[in-house]
């Protein structure tokens, strides 16, 4: 039975998307100059368009009102970011500048690696074998072995078990996915 | 109707549902895959279906993975999916004096209960909904378009809305890539010919939610979860009899959230959680948050019924409810149906069909939730490092699925990339999603208006009732994202951050 003293837990709706919302001052002031040069792009690109009709039915006319809206919101971010930077100088509070972990970070960029390699070599290494086994059409394409090989390097970076089941699971998996895309749902696959 | 419902049981459709659902609640269940994921995902799945089979299959998904979410909620005290936090609170604790069993049982009735009332409701008022639609033309088109963009900007940042905006307006900015669609004239595709198609939706609701999910969860460091036991899972009848008003109340609640464009199952769990403890009784108050069994039946039923309510603007004007409907949107897109006031003559039935194919992914979901929560426990045993890669193959080929084009896997792999960032910078992604869909819907009907009113005064234009109290309605969520950015924060802490 729960304790009679136990407080009951509070729930907090944080948004529709749980994380978002503020960074710190650093984080959003990187964001919002990121975000001026998009805009500024964007509202360039816009004016540099032909206007065939009249000016109501410019093709660059959203993007151009959109881009420049996102501007003022941006400088709207950077200003909200000031307003915090300044708030937590006269509290003197220490601001962690990055909420980021190194080390996740770095994992992260290899695993993107990994990704990026993955779509290179399913874009270069195009083959596609037709064969037949035991009276079912099968086909092996640069699809499997890639997908195989990058699940186990991708496993093995993040899972300290045995190789063996990390290249079992990736061989059964692989046919798995390829024999419901191409064979029951003649969906073709990337590398053939 | 009843042809619909006899196609929808026909037995491979009906295959085709169980399949869906049981890949949702499976989906749902495990922590980290959102429903949003798994309708993005398997889009590239129900791309190689027909079009009734792509439909039941996608509905199956979006029911089951709803529900998901309960399971790891209860068990591990890890909500499968954001809408579960309320059932996690109280579910946890029912589970840690030996009734999560029950707990669950309650859990899977109430999102049975909450799934029809979302269907009743659709029923109800889709003819309706239809109707009033006619009367939108282009000028109100637009301001519709703009309007869920803002309002999913609103909802997905509970205190600093100026973020969802932003997330929702770079969609738009992704969306005007290609030949535009009045002139045909290429807007900043800097001459490659692959950008002259525009960037199609579906990778970047890939990338958005699956390979950024991947890059977000799968590095960070985590303990294994250790699931609790679970005990006998169907609720007895007389506890589902007291909670029957709630449900109701909380299913009305969750369809009519649903409605409102960016509005999801969260702020429907939410809300109904909140407001089912501001009117339960003084002796079942004093039980929310140690485990009571009336608040998992508010949010169960309130995010299960979302669903049909997300279906509402969906199939009546073509603006999404919600992420996840914006994914269903994309399937239907690529089995060339168009969603919106005109459905009824374009695809006579298919509104019958949806909802035939909604009640029979309910009736099955009450099933293979009872018969799945015992294999749900073992998978929570396995490690992330395994679980998570084996998504990466899914988001290639959904991707590539498409249009066959390995372009859009590199669009997936860059959405993927940027999704990650926003996340890290503290952004929200689903607004992003709602800004891709609409901002062709937006910008073609914008200029289709102005020319309409070139000529007119501002009398004229004013005297669009629909579009003048739209345009009341986005400067009322103007002011208040506005009057939020400049109030503090309500947590002391986030001033400093």
């Amino acid at each position: 039975m729960a304790k009679p003293d136990t407080p009951p837990k509070q729930v907090i709706f944080e948004g529709e998307e749980a994380g978002a919302g503020f960074a710190s001052p650093l984080m959003d002031f990187i964001a919002s100059a990121f975000l001026l040069l998009i805009a500024a792009a964007f509202m360039a690109g816009s004016l540099a368009l032909p206007v065939p009709g009249s000016l109501a039915t410019a093709p660059g006319l959203l993007p151009f009102l959109t881009a420049a809206s996102l501007g003022l919101m941006a400088l709207a971010l950077a200003w909200t970011a000031w307003q915090r930077w300044r708030a937590s100088r006269l509290l003197a509070t220490r601001m962690a500048p990055f909420d980021w972990d190194l080390p996740t970070e770095l994992r992260t960029l290899a695993l993107a690696l990994c990704v990026l390699i993955y779509i290179s070599a399913l874009q270069i290494l195009t083959f596609r074998t037709d064969f037949v086994l035991g009276g079912f059409p099968l086909v092996l394409s640069a699809f499997e072995p890639v997908t195989i090989v990058v699940l186990v390097v991708i496993m093995s970076l993040f899972w300290r078990g045995p190789l063996w089941i990390s290249l079992t699971i990736s061989i059964v998996w692989t046919v798995f996915l390829s024999l419901v895309f191409r064979n029951m749902f003649h969906v073709p696959l990337p590398g053939s | 109707m009843l042809d619909s419902i006899l196609l929808a049981l026909s037995p491979y459709l009906l295959l085709v549902t169980t399949a869906g659902v049981c890949l949702g609640i499976i989906w749902g269940a495990l922590p980290g895959l959102s429903t949003t994921m798994a309708m993005g995902l398997l889009i590239g799945l129900s791309a190689g279906m027909g079009q009734n089979s792509a439909i039941c299959f996608m509905l199956g998904v979006y029911t089951g993975s709803v529900f998901g979410g309960a399971i790891s909620a209860v068990l591990i005290n890890i909500p499968g999916t954001p809408d579960a936090v309320p059932t996690m609170i109280e579910g946890h604790q029912l589970a840690q004096r030996g009734e999560g069993g029950q707990a669950l049982g309650m859990a899977i009735a109430s999102s049975f209960i909450g799934g029809w009332v979302g269907i009743i409701l659709l029923v109800a008022f889709i003819p309706l909904l239809l109707t009033f639609a006619l009367n939108f033309r282009s000028w109100e088109m637009f301001l519709l378009a703009l309007t869920g963009i803002l309002v999913a900007g609103t909802m997905s940042t509970g205190e600093m809305p100026l973020k969802g905006w932003i997330s929702g307006w770079l969609g738009m900015l992704v969306a005007f890539v290609g030949l535009d669609a009045i002139h045909a004239t290429p807007r900043f595709t800097f001459g490659t010919f692959a950008l002259f198609d525009g960037i199609s939706y579906v990778p970047v609701l890939i990338g958005l939610f699956g390979l950024a999910e991947i890059l977000r969860t799968l590095p960070s460091p985590s303990a294994p979860t250790i699931p609790s036991g679970v005990d006998r899972v169907v609720p007895p009848l007389r506890m589902i009899m007291k909670y029957f008003k709630s449900a109701v109340r909380s299913g009305v609640l969750g369809t009519v959230i649903g409605a409102i464009p960016g509005a999801g199952a969260n702020v429907a769990s939410f809300l109904s959680y909140d407001i089912g403890r501001r009117r339960a009784s003084p002796e079942e108050r004093a039980k929310w948050g140690k485990g009571s069994y009336e608040a998992i039946v508010c949010a169960e039923t309130a995010n299960n019924a979302n669903i049909g309510g997300s279906m509402l603007p969906t199939l009546a004007l073509g603006i999404p409810g919600n992420a996840a409907a914006a994914a269903l949107l994309a399937a239907l897109t690529l089995k060339n149906v168009v969603v919106g006031p005109t459905i009824e003559t374009d695809h006579p039935g298919l509104i019958y069909f949806i909802y035939a194919a909604l009640v029979v992914a309910n009736m099955i979901m009450y099933v293979a939730a009872l018969m799945l929560i015992r294999p749900c426990v073992r998978l929570f045993s396995l490690p992330r490092g395994i679980l998570m890669p084996l998504i990466l193959p899914v988001c290639i080929i959904g991707a590539y699925s498409v249009k066959l084009s390995i372009f859009d896997v590199w669009i997936m792999f860059a959405a993927g990339i940027f999704g990650w960032l926003m996340s890290r910078f503290k952004f929200p992604v689903a607004p992003m999603v709602l800004g891709v869909i609409l901002a062709p819907l937006a910008d073609e009907n914008l200029r289709r208006s102005l020319f309409i009113f070139e000529d007119k005064s501002w009398a004229y234009v004013a005297s669009q009732w629909i579009g003048t109290v739209l345009i009341i309605f986005i400067a009322l969520v103007i002011i208040d994202g506005i009057r939020r950015l400049f109030s503090k924060p309500s947590d002391p802490s986030k001033a400093a951050l």
